[in-house]
């Protein structure tokens, strides 16, 4: 198990929520939960950015809320992806790609 | 996507509840999981909020966010909306151009009515009059038997100005025209006599120079004018020097003091040019002679009630100081505005409602608030299926939901003005036709008619001015084409009237014998030329001079009143002689004539009492007394077996060869004079003859749109009503009896509306009964005829249902 990483780079949470919902509408403890474990609980985000970051997506039209039943049968709020929500996954994970080749040829020489 | 936001939208909670709730969720299954991991209830609460971060800094974020994203969402989906209702409605527009016509037809017709009608009350009665706080001004009258507005004498005025408390000023106004020979061609030019306090009663100051002030009111000095603005422009080329300068007015020099100012042009009876009244002493107390005009302003805070009482209590002490002259004179008070705008505010103000009420006619008002429940409506509609309900043996909802309801009520609204406004148009029609039926006791066609004025200095001799008038006569007879010509000092259906009081010879000398009649100075061949009829005894002639036997001829009313059962002829009655001295000693006139009624005042009016007297024996005690009492104006009648109007350049010259300074007005024909006697009521006819059938027209589109709809919600039912063997008429007539049942209604309520208010066209009726049930009956027929023909297309497409598919739509 690797160290968790705790600061998180500009636009990197966003990235990594847009990447969640492609496997499909789910509400906010779900995407968390979604992370740590992609990550090996690797990256620890603090649960209290998720939802303004989700909320500010919703208001870009990234992603798209819906009212449905939980597993503890409790009306709650699914986030989706929508197609601008994909462009924009897509943008930041080229962004992402970019910034690391580059980082890595500074920091790691071959 | 967009019936999910419609729907995400319309079952989303608020902001606050979607924030809490997500937040509290995603703590409490943070608290699960850490549970499930072997901790305490409390140790994984903690857990979660330490995991979690500053809540409430994360909860005031996603507040903020949540609601701004709401209201811009609510802001896309108003746009979208509106995108969509437009496109909607034009699409609906352009599949249904019947319906777009309808609908056009109907908002041309509101926006046009209400526009108009606000033109004309603005132009009537909203604007303000050019004064000083117009709402204290008032005209003070007196009232005598019957008349509410009568002039005023001179001793009369002098003692309420006196006596009064509850005025700021009183000022009188006696109109007279003027001979203006100034410049160019000589020009008749309406004036008035105005006592010293009359502008600053109106509380206006002149453009340039001054008012009268009390100086100019005195015998001697009242050589002095105020001129209009208009005419100052017309006549004076609006030359800024012109106070000061002398012009010659009736012959007479007067000096400029004064030029008001243009908003002042617009006055009671178009006059344009003022002189001081400066009454004598003897004038001042003459109490016989009611002329004048008073306007008078109403002291700070005092009504109309309080100044009424006042006058009335003042006329009660002059009627006991004056028991001959002032005997049954009271005083009568009224808001100048309301005389100014006369009775258009109550003729405007009417129709001005009903015009307004159109704003809610079906099709505006549906337009739009009712968008959700329009889009929902699908759902609705399954829910009250009228099949299931019919089936299930209810009679159906057709007319039965709220909107509907309403629908039919605006028809019933509709149908009632309308009938209203038609049954007073009718009403009105029948009045022209019957007007167009009465006999004014003349006969107008081929007469020319025009008003000379004969100015007092050049004319105060009696002898002379007979002379003149003759020779008047004398050269309009010898123009081509005239037959016969006279001269008469008020033509029938002229402005204004001469009334005099007459005592039949062997009634006692008081006020209670007194028959009021008009008076008219007449050349001998009058009666030939407006051909008059006389019924007995004979006409004058050039033998009723002075020194002989004095003659009058008098009308039929007037006969009937002084000797209902007797011949008049040969009978004798006193008149005309002013003052107290005529009561005492009378002077008697001879009947020699009784001539056929004239309805002078009006074609819906009755005749009055009138008699004639010849020009040659105008009573002239006083010198030049009857020729003031007639203005000094005389109108000159000629007749034509041809076209009237061509006469009237060649009887101005004609008119000028007897005396060049003395120009002819007021040239009309006496068709003419008819005509604009009768244009009050012809314009109420117009004006609720247009809003009658606008009303009809928007009830029957209000009819057709209502049965449309009805049916197209039916269809299901009338088509499972076809199946089980309903014949097509059965259902035409189903559909027609659903069209008549709120025309019914709304016919029952506009006649009812209609026999309580058509009183108040009662002074604009003749001939016909405020409430004729033909004219009623008749209106209602029609519009059952109207409401039949609206529902006739709907009706005949429910009877054309074709069954099968009509139930499988359902």
């Amino acid at each position: 198990m690797e160290k968790p990483v705790n600061a998180l780079l500009h636009g990197t949470l966003d990235a990594l929520i847009l990447k969640t919902l492609t496997g499909g509408p789910r509400h906010g403890y779900a995407i968390a939960r979604w992370i740590e474990e992609a990550t090996g609980d690797a990256l620890q985000i603090e649960d209290g950015s998720l939802y303004p970051s989700l909320y500010r997506m919703e208001q870009k039209a990234w992603v798209e809320a819906e009212w449905g039943e939980s597993e503890l049968g409790r009306r709650v709020k699914l986030y989706r992806i929508t197609p601008a929500g994909r462009a924009r996954l897509r943008h930041e994970t080229r962004q992402w790609q970019t910034f690391t080749k580059v980082v890595s040829r500074v920091l790691l020489p071959a | 996507m967009r019936r999910r936001l419609l729907r995400a939208w319309l079952w989303k909670p608020s902001v606050d509840e979607e924030v809490d709730g997500e937040l509290a969720f995603h703590l409490e299954m943070r608290r699960r999981e850490y549970v499930a991991r072997g901790m305490s209830s409390e140790e994984a609460r903690q857990a979660a909020l330490r995991r979690f971060g500053d809540v409430r800094l994360a909860h005031d974020t996603c507040w903020r966010l949540g609601r701004d994203r709401d209201r811009q969402m609510r802001r896309r989906e108003y746009l979208a909306e509106l995108r969509q209702d437009v496109g909607f409605g034009w699409r609906q527009l352009w599949k249904n151009p019947g319906f777009a016509f309808v609908a056009i037809v109907t908002l041309a017709l509101g926006i046009g009515a209400t526009t108009a009608i606000f033109s004309a009350v603005h132009a009537v009665v909203l604007r303000p009059l050019p004064y000083h706080e117009p709402h204290r001004l008032v005209y003070l009258f007196e009232r005598w038997r019957d008349i509410e507005r009568g002039g005023v004498s001179v001793g009369n005025f002098v003692e309420w100005s006196r006596r009064a408390t509850l005025f700021d000023g009183i000022a009188a106004i006696q109109y007279d025209n003027f001979n203006v020979t100034e410049g160019r061609t000589p020009e008749r030019v309406i004036g008035a006599h105005v006592s010293g306090h009359y502008f600053d009663v109106l509380g206006v100051g002149a453009a340039l120079g001054r008012t009268f002030g009390r100086d100019d009111d005195q015998p001697g000095r009242e050589d002095v004018v105020i001129l209009s603005h208009r005419l100052w422009a017309r006549r004076f080329a609006g030359d800024p020097g012109v106070v000061g300068r002398e012009v010659r007015l009736s012959g007479r020099q007067h000096t400029v003091v004064g030029v008001m100012p243009a908003s002042f042009d617009v006055t009671m009876d178009g006059e344009e040019l003022w002189v001081p009244a400066a009454f004598s002493g003897e004038e001042q107390a003459d109490f016989d002679r009611h002329f004048l005009t008073i306007s008078a302003r109403l002291a700070p805070g005092v009504t109309i009630d309080q100044a009424q009482t006042e006058l009335a209590t003042i006329a009660a002490q002059l009627e006991k100081e004056q028991p001959i002259f002032n005997a049954q004179r009271g005083a009568n008070i009224e808001p100048m505005m309301a005389i100014f705008v006369g009775d258009y505010r109550q003729r405007l103000f009417a129709p001005a409602r009903t015009g307004a009420s159109r704003c809610d006619s079906p099709v505006v008002r549906r337009s739009g608030r009712n968008r959700q429940q329009r889009r929902l409506r699908p759902r609705s509609r399954v829910a009250s299926n009228p099949v299931l309900d019919m089936l299930r043996g209810g009679r159906s909802g057709g007319m039965g939901a709220p909107r509907d309801r309403v629908r039919s009520a605006l028809v019933v609204a509709e149908v009632a003005l309308a009938l209203l406004l038609l049954i007073g148009s009718g009403l009105l029609i029948r009045t022209a036709l019957a007007l167009g039926a009465v006999d004014p006791g003349f006969d107008p066609r081929g007469v020319l008619s025009a008003r000379v004025a004969l100015p007092r200095d050049d004319y105060l001799d009696h002898t002379r001015t007979v002379q003149a008038l003759e020779g008047m006569v004398d050269e309009t007879r010898v123009v081509p084409g005239v037959t016969r010509a006279a001269v008469v000092s008020q033509v029938p259906l002229g402005p204004g009237g001469n009334s005099n009081g007459l005592i039949p010879e062997g009634r006692p000398m008081g006020p209670r014998s007194v028959i009021v009649s008009q008076l008219r100075l007449v050349s001998p061949r009058y009666f030939e030329t407006m051909r008059i009829p006389i019924k007995e005894g004979r006409r004058f002639t050039d033998q009723d001079r002075e020194g002989v036997q004095k003659v009058m001829i008098i009308s039929e009313a007037l006969a009937r009143q002084a000797w209902p059962k007797e011949n008049a002829i040969g009978k004798r009655i006193s008149c005309c002689e002013p003052g107290p001295g005529g009561i005492r000693t009378p002077d008697y006139k001879v009947v020699v004539g009784v001539a056929g009624d004239v309805r002078s005042f009006g074609l819906a009016v009755s005749p009055m009492p009138e008699f004639y007297l010849p020009i040659a024996q105008a009573p002239s005690n006083p010198p030049g007394a009857a020729w003031d009492w007639v203005q000094r104006t005389m109108y000159i009648v000629a007749r034509t077996p041809t076209d009237p109007a061509a006469l009237a350049s060649s009887v101005a010259r004609a008119i000028r060869q007897v005396d060049p300074k003395l120009p002819l007005f007021n040239v009309r024909t006496m068709e003419e004079r008819m005509a604009s006697s009768v244009a009050a009521s012809r314009f109420n006819t117009v004006l609720l003859t247009t809003l009658g059938i606008m009303g009809l027209l928007l009830a029957a589109i209000g009819i057709y749109g209502v049965i449309a709809y009805f049916v197209s919600q039916r269809t299901q039912e009338i088509g499972v009503r076809l199946a089980l063997g309903a014949a097509p008429a059965d259902v035409a007539r189903l559909v027609i009896r659903q069209a008549l049942k709120p025309v019914l209604v709304g016919l029952f309520l506009g006649v009812t509306g209609a026999l309580a208010v058509s009183g108040l066209l009662a002074n604009q009726l003749y001939g016909v009964e405020p409430r004729d049930p033909m004219t009623i009956a008749a209106l209602s027929l029609g519009f059952v005829l109207v409401a039949l023909l609206a529902s006739w297309a709907p009706a005949r497409r429910a009877a054309r249902v074709d069954p099968t598919r009509a139930l499988n739509t359902a």
